[in-house]
């Protein structure tokens, strides 16, 4: 049985009148590779702060490594990193600057901090921007180093905040890669991100969250049990298929960029239909495949299921 | 304690190498009281001597004021500053270590004119030990209460303008270029109740040995201005943490 290193019970933050998370209760354990997804303004990042102390939490309880996070909140510090939506490094200091002042704040000094800018700037081939200023970075090399920078005192959990906004597909490869060698080197990973198969293909447990409650928490081959498996079609044009033109068509589907999927089709009579809209739309079609409930679609259903339910 | 110490130090030699060289630090630190210096120097070289606590307690005022302001427009504009609530250190030691970044700014900007200053008017300090504890004590209480009046601006871009609101009218009602004695009844009382009055007063003593309030009451008051601003801005720190 792996230790429980998070544990939040009934965990709830009222801004005034609002409340932005509602009773929430979590268990992380260590070495998991989790995932927290929900829409925007469901209460993911406040959650993340209340979890990580940089909130105060309005009621309930947050217990981290066995202890309670607002007794021993410099203790806890020491242990994790964290990787927020803004920028977390100062734009005026150099890349070894800012990564140097973070070490320090952390307790590590001299050459340990040296060995350690250098080894994570190899690894993501950063050697040659040592010594640039963060302000001139590109977008993709400040959330590497901001990721980085919050490992530089190598904690036992990370929690990212969408840590790849803004990275092309390439460096998110890179930054994919690199947080499972971390999280095989049994550091526990907290990860949210708008992009929903980087949940999928690297979280082991999951928990969604809709206006400020968990309504799903779990393995995440589990969450795929919660559904009966849709058919889906998916039909790739070669352009964007535009949507009122698809609603003449097709009852049940969704288009994302030049995709078109269609839930629930028979295949024989959609393939006729889809020849059609071809046709009268003059858009190619350039391929077709069956598919099952994807990670998008199964969040899709449980929030509309909650929304419905509420 | 040891590491709360160590962070404290390295988060004001942090702010020293991001902001010291800024254009908003050394044009209101610097500049600018160089500036007044000059001035007065050039218009009255009789009677300039006898501004020269006022101008020297000017230039702490706006060299430590600028500094922090600077440092918290810069943080909270970008969002940096949020960054100070994942380490490993108090609220207390975020505010102590940001005001000796600018404490030392102020002490550092504010010596090197006392030195320029004195080299070509060839005056005689009085007492050098009390020249060097009103530049310590005054740098510690104006950094620590601009810090505070940076943090408690909403839109951090406004930091710097709003110090300047208060900034220039205590300029005019602290002794600088008036003597408080010649200020009207209403005019005194916001003159006693401006830090800036006090460290005039030291400044003068040291300097010139002539001093309009005890020079006691003056080290009491610029001491409990640094404490009370320095706890105030700790708990802006953390209201700002939600």
């Amino acid at each position: 049985m792996r230790e429980t290193i998070i544990r939040a019970e009934n965990v709830t933050k009222n801004y005034g009148g609002l409340t932005a998370v509602d009773g929430v209760d979590i268990s992380i354990h260590g070495g998991d590779f989790f995932g927290f997804l929900g829409p925007n303004g469901a209460g993911k990042t406040t959650t993340i702060k209340m979890l990580t102390g940089l909130t105060n939490i309005s009621s309930g309880q947050v217990t981290v490594f066995g202890k309670q996070l607002n007794k021993n909140l410099n203790y806890i510090k020491k242990r994790i990193g964290i990787t927020g939506e803004s920028t977390n490094l100062f734009p005026d200091l150099t890349v070894k600057d800012n990564l140097k002042f973070k070490a320090k704040m952390f307790g590590v000094r001299g050459k340990e901090a040296e060995k350690r800018i250098k080894n994570y700037l190899s690894e993501f081939n950063l050697n040659s921007k040592t010594n640039t200023k963060y302000l001139f970075l590109s977008k993709g090399q400040k959330r590497i180093i901001s990721i980085l920078s919050s490992l530089i005192h190598k904690p036992d959990i990370i929690f990212l905040d969408e840590p790849t906004i803004g990275l092309d597909i390439k460096a998110r490869g890179i930054v994919y890669g690199f947080l499972r060698r971390l999280n095989g080197k049994g550091v526990t990973v907290f990860l949210t991100s708008h992009y929903f198969e980087e949940i999928e293909l690297l979280c082991s447990n999951l928990a969604v969250i809709n206006k400020g409650r968990i309504i799903y928490s779990g393995k995440m081959e589990e969450i795929k049990k919660l559904f009966p498996s849709d058919k889906i079609l998916a039909v790739r044009f070669d352009g964007k298929p535009v949507e009122f033109e698809a609603q003449r068509y097709f009852e049940n589907f969704r288009i994302s960029g030049n995709f078109l999927y269609l839930r629930n089709a028979e295949v024989s009579g959609a393939l006729e239909k889809i020849s059609k809209f071809s046709k009268e739309t003059k858009l190619k079609v350039i391929e077709v495949n069956t598919e099952g409930n994807k990670l998008e679609d199964l969040f899709v259903k449980l929030i509309k299921k909650d929304d419905r339910e509420k | 304690m040891k590491s709360e110490i160590r962070n404290i130090l390295h988060l004001a030699l942090k702010d020293v190498r991001a902001y010291y060289f800024k254009p908003a630090t050394i044009s209101w630190g610097i500049l600018f009281p160089l500036v007044f210096v000059l001035i007065f120097s050039l218009k009255n070289p009789a009677g300039f001597p006898s501004m020269l606590g006022g101008l020297f307690t000017m230039a702490i005022f706006f060299g430590t004021t600028s500094m922090t302001a600077t440092s918290i427009m810069l943080e909270r504009k970008t969002g940096v500053f949020n960054v100070y609530y994942t380490f490993p250190i108090s609220y207390c030691g975020i505010v102590l270590g940001k005001i000796l970044a600018g404490f030392l700014f102020g002490i550092f900007t504010t010596l090197s004119i006392c030195a320029i200053t004195l080299f070509f008017v060839k005056i005689r300090i009085f007492n050098a030990g009390l020249l060097i504890l009103w530049v310590i004590l005054s740098s510690f209480a104006f950094s620590s209460f601009g810090l505070f009046l940076s943090l408690i601006v909403k839109e951090a871009y406004d930091a710097m303008t709003y110090m300047n609101l208060i900034r220039l009218p205590l300029i005019f009602v602290s002794g600088i270029f008036l003597p408080v004695s010649s200020l009207t009844p209403t005019l005194k009382i916001f003159a006693y109740l401006s830090p800036m009055t006090y460290s005039v007063n030291l400044a003068e003593a040291s300097i010139l040995n002539r001093h309009f309030i005890g020079v006691s009451i003056s080290f009491i008051v610029l001491a409990t201005v640094g404490v009370l601003f320095t706890a105030l801005a700790a708990v802006r720190v953390e209201k700002l943490r939600d």
